[in-house]
């Protein structure tokens, strides 16, 4: 007993002394946003990120929020990030409160939180401001929902092959542009007991797009996989089981990452990559900055995947990387727009932003304005996706941003399956088909040209 | 309260005694059950898990039954996981829990008590990423079984798999998970009356004997609430496969927990995760009541 | 205690060889953490387990600070406390009304709790969440002690139950005899006796309140009330992840557990050695 009471005591203590130096440990700074300013008091404005380390969290500062904060005296946008925070936001905005200004994972998560009248409509206020002549058609035609504009791009992205330029030069390789060249560059990489290109999935499913994408793109190509989208063409089309069939060989063959792209994770296949085990990597512009930081020891560079079918030129599949909506319950609209706006308007800090390695924002940035510092490898990739957005034809589409919630995850669920022998290419179009008519049908599907 | 009080007002003795349970009863309803009702009224619509709900009646339910292809797979493994953890970590954690507490040295009595519970301490996402480096095909176990010359072993891809992931995952979720187990035997078996032990061995029972005789029924109404708990907890179970394998390769390591995760959050059909929810409640409440039934009879005959 | 048998020395050894070994296979996974503490992110990037070039204790010192792990620490032993003594009282109160008292709906009650127990936390996390921010709760530490107490109580209670269940009565008739209300017993008799499974349940909640995530993450919004469990997540970026930091922040989280097992675990040993059970 009083061994019992001793522990006890010391809990209490320790508790109330905790509570005492974290000041009294009851704390209510409503991060709702709802709460208004007093007189005299800058108006808070939450804006809820994606988890950001202290890198990012300073770059945003330092380039978006205090410039902005700055200009507009009265108001305060303060950066809220968190982990997980697609399924935080997801609880504070069907609880009625949230953020006065949310960054989402793309076009179709925003159009959940359309259908539930929760983010407001932008279409007004970026007709008014002009923001349409400035950010990419494209980029933002995939925001609408029903004709309407409810959340904008912050970043656009693709998915491109990299390669390790020094382990090319020493055995004369060439960066492959159809998919003879391909093969023959796998089994070169192959023979030398190498991993062609480094893939891994096992900790994160979402990857497993990336391929899906690519193989839609560069064997259907662009034209097939709009009308898909739209509609006017069925998944279970033949060019579409051929396209997965392709897929299925490149995985079979080994050049997917020795066919365990399955039993590794995201990471290990970086890990792969920087050790120089694989000297080609599929991944998205996303890596940029990581990789300037982890590679030392070899030049690198990334080029569109070959073409895997004759006709279908070598294709980007693009998407935007995030964008970022206003909560409908804000009190302050028109401020939250002030500020979304305020990322396009000065382009020359924008660009030095990318220059320290943010992503780019979905709009056309003269080439002058990065600075000299930057990286040579960053700048020739980021013109390469500015060149591919000019004309769309060598554009495609990721999933994560054109293609439905449930349609998607069947899809990168359920092509591991295929490659693993337990289930047809036919059987797995003809599933996804019966999801997105479905998805199709409950208007889930954004409009896509 | 005097004595002719207690004896003449049982009855109304009986009902003071609820004064006990109450405070905790009402807590726990306000903050769970009331909220969770609102939700489980929410199965009965389409729902994205934002906002405007629509009214579907049976449908969520129906899908489950019929359309569902995942949900059937999903209450496979789901078994195959809950069996492993009513019996493994049981058998493991109810002999460790004997033998530690017969270690006479009491400072490595207490460091092997508290290296047994340390990996229940670890997060599961820092632990998973750990284990996942051992099962990795090109630097972990691999490379020392390659080294043993055990080639067979060496080319197992332990997560990749479909017949063997949902067990490696388990493997980890049993490390960190048995060690919490021995704990609640430990405490259990203080309570085993030490005359006991010394009236069976004067009768020349030996050790195996006081084992059977003496340690399991003392701990038996433990173990019965153990493999209840067990049983509830696995089919809760989420984190270790989260963190590991996300339910794949292909479906292969999909649990409920997981199943309405991804139906919750990544498809945005809350709706119908609440209705896989329910069924997930109906079957904790057969356990429940087997559960019963078991508890009473070894509680009587202790 | 004499009288017991001595177990053969082969079985005995045997025994041994097994602890240790289980102590080895438990170690070995921390072990090799604690070795990836030592290295640089850029060293654990490029392959993921392995020894340090340089080994420095550079990461524990970066950790804790861009983790503001001393207000963590605080803030996370203040909610463990709070937590531990109403769940100890609420489980405590119920375990005695259900195990010794006759009243009515026992069976309801214990019912209750275990599929209480069973609700997982997305079915209540929305209206819960629309609840305390109507109440003005949301980002304080109030709501999170309510929430753990709440859904660590069950548990609890049928815990402490089980032990009751299995505490000779005689002890508590004597008590009633000499004159102690229903109370005094459950307060000078029972209580005592259940040192041990009181002790277990502290250390058990403790440690989930210590790790828990869900709540802590959606509830605690500002860097000044969050808890330890969501702090590694500071060094999470939206592309890349430091590894080394993330493992250090895993590291330093173990501490306080260790040291708390201990103090704990201290009422064992001595209710062990005057008890004298063995196995």
């Amino acid at each position: 007993m009083k061994n019992f009471k001793k522990v006890l005591a010391l809990l209490l203590c320790a508790g109330m002394a905790a509570s005492a130096l974290a000041g009294c440990g009851e704390k209510n700074n409503d991060t709702s946003g709802a709460a208004g300013g007093k007189d005299g008091e800058a108006v808070k404005l939450i804006w809820f990120t994606e988890q950001m380390d202290d890198i990012q969290h300073e770059r945003w500062m330092k380039y978006v929020v205090t410039p902005f904060n700055e200009a507009n005296p009265g108001y305060e946008v303060e950066i809220s990030a968190t982990a997980d925070y697609e399924q935080v936001l997801k609880v504070q905005m069907a609880a009625k409160n949230g953020p006065d200004i949310c960054n989402m994972g793309g076009p179709t998560i925003t159009s959940e939180y359309v259908k539930g009248d929760k983010v407001l409509d932008l279409t007004d206020y970026v007709t008014e401001s002009g923001l349409d002549k400035v950010i990419f058609q494209w980029a933002l035609d995939s925001c609408k929902v029903d004709g309407k504009i409810y959340s904008i791009p912050n970043s656009y992205e693709a998915l491109m092959l990299w390669y390790n330029v020094d382990m090319f030069e020493e055995n004369g390789w060439e960066p492959p542009t159809t998919y003879e060249e391909l093969e023959t560059l796998c089994n070169a990489i192959q023979d030398k007991g190498l991993i062609p290109i480094a893939f891994g999935t096992s900790d994160f499913k979402a990857i497993n797009e990336q391929f899906v994408s690519v193989a839609f793109a560069d064997y259907a190509g662009r034209d097939n996989v709009v009308k898909a989208l739209n509609g006017e063409m069925k998944w279970t089309d033949p060019v579409f089981k051929s396209s997965i069939d392709c897929l299925n060989t490149m995985w079979q063959n080994g050049w997917i990452n020795d066919k365990k792209s399955h039993a590794i994770s995201d990471e290990d296949s970086n890990a792969l990559f920087y050790s120089q085990q694989a000297p080609m990597r599929m991944t998205g512009t996303w890596q940029l900055g990581t990789y300037a930081n982890q590679i030392q020891d070899f030049e690198y560079s990334a080029v569109p995947f070959p073409s895997l079918r004759d006709g279908v030129p070598p294709t980007l599949p693009l998407g935007a990387g995030g964008v970022v909506a206003i909560n409908a319950n804000t009190k302050y609209p028109d401020v939250c727009w002030k500020f979304i706006q305020s990322m396009f308007d000065n382009k020359e800090l924008h660009a030095q932003s990318v220059a320290e390695g943010a992503q780019t924002l979905p709009m056309d940035i003269p080439e002058e304005l990065y600075p000299e510092s930057m990286n040579p490898v960053d700048k020739e990739i980021i013109g390469m996706l500015e060149e591919t957005q000019k004309d769309l034809s060598a554009a495609g589409h990721v999933m994560w941003t054109y293609w439905p919630a449930e349609t998607r995850q069947y899809m990168m669920d359920n092509i591991e399956k295929i490659y693993l022998g337990e289930l047809t290419s036919d059987e797995y179009l003809e599933k996804t088909q019966e999801i997105f008519e479905k998805e199709l049908a409950d208007g889930k599907v954004p409009a896509v040209s | 309260m005097k004595k002719s009080f207690l004896k003449d007002k049982s009855e109304l003795k009986r009902w003071a005694g609820l004064f006990f349970v109450l405070p905790a009863f009402i807590y726990h309803f306000i903050v769970v059950i009331v909220p969770s009702l609102k939700t489980l009224y929410l199965s009965f619509f389409d729902w994205n898990g934002i906002g405007n709900p629509t009214f579907v009646g049976l449908d969520n339910f129906v899908e489950m039954f019929t359309t569902d292809e995942v949900l059937p797979v999903a209450l496979k493994n789901t078994t195959i996981w809950t069996l492993w953890f009513v019996t493994v970590p049981i058998v493991i954690s109810i002999f460790v829990a004997v033998w530690v507490s017969g270690v006479k040295h009491s400072k490595l009595q207490m460091f092997y008590r508290t290296t047994y519970f340390l990996p229940y301490v670890l997060s599961a996402a820092i632990a998973g990423k750990i284990w996942s480096n051992f099962y990795n095909p090109y630097y972990g176990f691999t490379t020392i079984f390659k080294s043993m010359g055990l080639d067979g072993l060496a080319d197992i891809m332990w997560l990749g798999d479909p017949k063997i992931a949902l067990f490696s995952v388990a493997f980890v979720s049993n490390w960190s998970w048995w060690g919490f187990v021995m704990v609640l035997f430990i405490s259990a078996l203080q309570q085993i009356d030490p005359t006991l032990y010394e009236a069976a061995s004067i009768d020349g029972a030996g050790r195996a004997r006081l084992f059977w005789h003496v340690t399991v029924p003392g701990v038996s109404p433990t173990i019965v609430f153990i493999v209840a708990m067990s049983l509830m907890w696995s089919i809760l179970s989420f984190d270790f496969v989260w963190v590991m394998t996300m339910g794949g390769p292909g479906q292969a390591t999909e649990l409920l927990s997981t199943w309405i995760y991804k139906n919750a959050f990544v498809n945005y059909r809350a709706g119908y995760a609440n209705a896989i929810c329910i069924l997930q409640s109906v079957i904790v409440l057969a356990i429940f009541f087997v559960n019963q039934l078991v508890r009473k009879k070894v509680e009587e005959a202790v | 205690m004499s009288t017991v048998k001595k177990r053969s020395p082969i079985l005995n050894v045997l025994i041994h060889a097994v602890l240790i070994f289980l102590a080895a296979f438990q170690l070995f996974p921390l072990v090799v953490l604690f070795i990836n503490t030592l290295r640089t992110d850029v060293e654990i990037k490029h392959m993921p387990i392995g020894l340090p070039e340089h080994a420095s204790f550079l990461n524990y010192a970066e950790t804790w600070v861009k983790g503001s792990y001393a207000v963590a620490f605080r803030n996370s032993i203040f909610i463990g406390a709070c937590v531990i003594v109403i769940v100890l009282v609420g489980a405590g109160l119920a375990a005695y009304g259900v195990a010794r008292l006759k009243i009515p709906g026992r069976n309801f009650f214990i019912g209750y709790f275990m599929l209480g127990m069973s609700f997982p936390a997305f079915m209540y996390i929305v209206p819960l969440y629309y609840n305390f921010s109507e109440m003005g709760l949301v980002n304080t530490h109030a709501s999170v002690i309510i929430i753990y107490a709440a859904s660590y109580i069950p548990f609890s209670m049928l815990l402490i139950r089980t032990f009751l269940v299995g505490i000779p009565r005689e002890l508590e008739e004597a008590g009633k005899i000499d004159g102690c209300s229903e109370f005094g017993v459950f307060l000078h008799v029972t209580m005592p006796l259940s040192l041990p499974i009181l002790a277990t349940v502290a250390l058990i909640v403790f440690v989930w309140c210590w790790n828990e995530f869900l709540w802590a993450n959606t509830f605690l919004t500002t860097d000044d009330i969050r808890t330890v469990s969501t702090r590694f997540y500071k060094f999470v970026g939206e592309w890349s992840r430091d590894l080394a930091k993330i493992y250090t922040a895993g590291m330093i989280a173990l501490g306080p557990i260790i040291v708390l097992y201990l103090c704990l675990q201290k009422t064992f040993i001595e209710g062990l050695t005057q008890g004298g059970v063995k196995g």
